[in-house]
């Protein structure tokens, strides 16, 4: 047992905060930093502390970036007028990943969450609104989760920016691919048939 | 391990781990039962929807031995309430049942009349009920089956019948005529006796047209929500987003 004011056990407690590491976890990763050779650890230290000194929101879009604005805003060969709405700055990548897009982002950080007391007021939705009104966007796709939350944040959403003059979409849900129909749901196949598209030749 | 099963509802459930899920169980026969989902945030994983808030399912799943949370071994969906989800609304009117329930039955015990209220009163906002109406209908039956429902009958202190209105205790626990009342704050409408009583005999109304007034409605949640948030210790977060 290692009393309470151990370093090693301060590292433990500061560990477990992150999310997604438990008790178990943290003291393995506690054990296996100790075990590095100074110069190591020092530079993940450094890390840590470089990372969170030169990153912060991206004053257009919410990104998270080390450059204002970020690398998707100043980009000039991506299209204006298009923006995809997504909940957290780590999506972006998801949706770049497909190479398909090639318009703007704009990060919510967050959705809406009565039960952690995210309201509309909470939902900091004044830069988005900007955006659109001042911008020259055509299309907008809400690409928030399908989920609860995310289809009352995506609906919220079409409410507030309903009165610009731009095409509304949502990402369609529906069937993963590499899955069975048969092990899909009832909510799951009938977002699949509603967003349903024609097979052309 | 045996695997144990039970018709349940979703009231809510949070990210752990990488891909992992732990969702909070509104069952009908153990009450609130917290269990891990593992995988339930992979992509087209074997829970589909059925994890999402308000749902109505069966779920399997194997208590551990000395833990609280158990482990959720599959899950099916029974009736969604997705979609009725999609009016900003009745998603946290939905939110708000769900805290409410955690907060006043948070142990593992049998409460079969709240879970058909619950359920009940999902199939009549899913019908097209309103949202106030039967938010009001679930919080009076919850502070009944509670049993903190406070009498506003007759007058705490001189036992007379209240023919008009009366005044809610400070401590929410009684009514007092006009002769009796130490302050008049918190004033109880002639009204909220009749709505208890129709709320009796009839079960969630899935009818637009209803037998209370919006403003009548008002003063009557007013009340009740004075009540929750007497016993909460503070207003529910999910009420605060509503207002
Ligand atoms: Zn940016
Ligand atoms: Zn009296």
């Amino acid at each position: 047992m290692l009393g309470q004011d151990h370093p090693l056990n301060r590292l433990i407690e500061e560990l477990k905060k992150i999310p997604g590491i438990g008790a178990k976890t943290a003291q393995r990763i506690a054990f296996y930093l100790i075990g590095l050779p100074q110069e190591e650890s020092d530079s993940l230290a450094n890390a840590i502390k470089e990372a969170k000194r030169k990153t912060f929101y991206c004053s257009i879009c919410n990104s998270i970036t080390h450059i204002d604005p970020c690398y998707h805003c100043s980009d000039e060969g991506r299209d204006d007028r298009l923006m995809c709405i997504v909940e957290e700055p780590y999506n972006i990548s998801s949706i770049e990943k497909t190479g398909v897009f090639n318009g703007r982002y704009h990060v919510l950080l967050g959705v809406l969450s009565p039960l952690k007391g995210v309201g509309p007021d909470e939902l900091k939705t004044e830069k988005l609104i900007k955006r659109v009104k001042e911008g020259n966007f055509k299309e907008i796709i809400i690409a928030t989760n399908p989920t609860v939350e995310g289809e009352a944040t995506a609906l919220y959403l079409a409410k507030i920016l309903k009165s610009f003059n731009v095409k509304l979409t949502r990402l369609a849900m529906g069937l993963p691919v590499g899955s069975d129909i048969d092990f899909a749901d009832q909510v799951t196949i009938k977002k699949a048939l509603e967003g349903r598209t024609e097979l052309k030749d | 391990m045996p695997l144990e099963q039970s018709e349940a509802i979703v009231l809510r459930t949070f990210n752990v781990g990488e891909q992992d899920k732990i969702v909070v169980f509104f069952t009908q026969d153990k009450g609130v039962i917290k269990g891990v989902a593992k995988g339930a945030r992979k992509f087209g994983n074997r829970f589909g929807s059925s994890l999402e808030p308000m749902s109505h399912v069966k779920v399997f799943y194997y208590e551990k031995e000395r833990r609280d949370l158990v482990t959720v071994s599959n899950c099916d969906l029974l009736e969604s309430f997705f979609e009725i989800q999609n009016v900003l609304k009745t998603s946290f009117t939905l939110s708000y049942f769900s805290e409410l329930i955690e907060e006043f039955f948070p142990s593992r015990s049998k409460e079969d009349i709240l879970f058909r209220l619950l359920l009940s009163t999902l199939q009549a906002l899913g019908a097209g009920g309103d949202s106030d109406f039967l938010g009001a209908y679930f919080e009076a039956w919850l502070l009944k089956i509670s049993g903190i429902l406070p009498n506003f009958k007759t007058c705490k202190k001189c036992k007379k019948e209240i023919t008009d209105a009366g005044w809610l205790s400070p401590k929410k626990d009684g009514t007092f005529c006009i002769h009796c009342t130490p302050q008049k704050k918190e004033e109880i409408r002639p009204e909220l006796n009749q709505f208890l009583q129709w709320i009796k005999k009839t079960p969630p109304p899935k009818k637009k047209e209803l037998p209370f007034t919006p403003e009548q409605l008002m003063h009557i949640r007013k009340t009740l929500q004075a009540i929750i948030i007497f016993h909460m210790e503070k207003e529910p977060k999910s009420l605060s987003c509503l207002k």
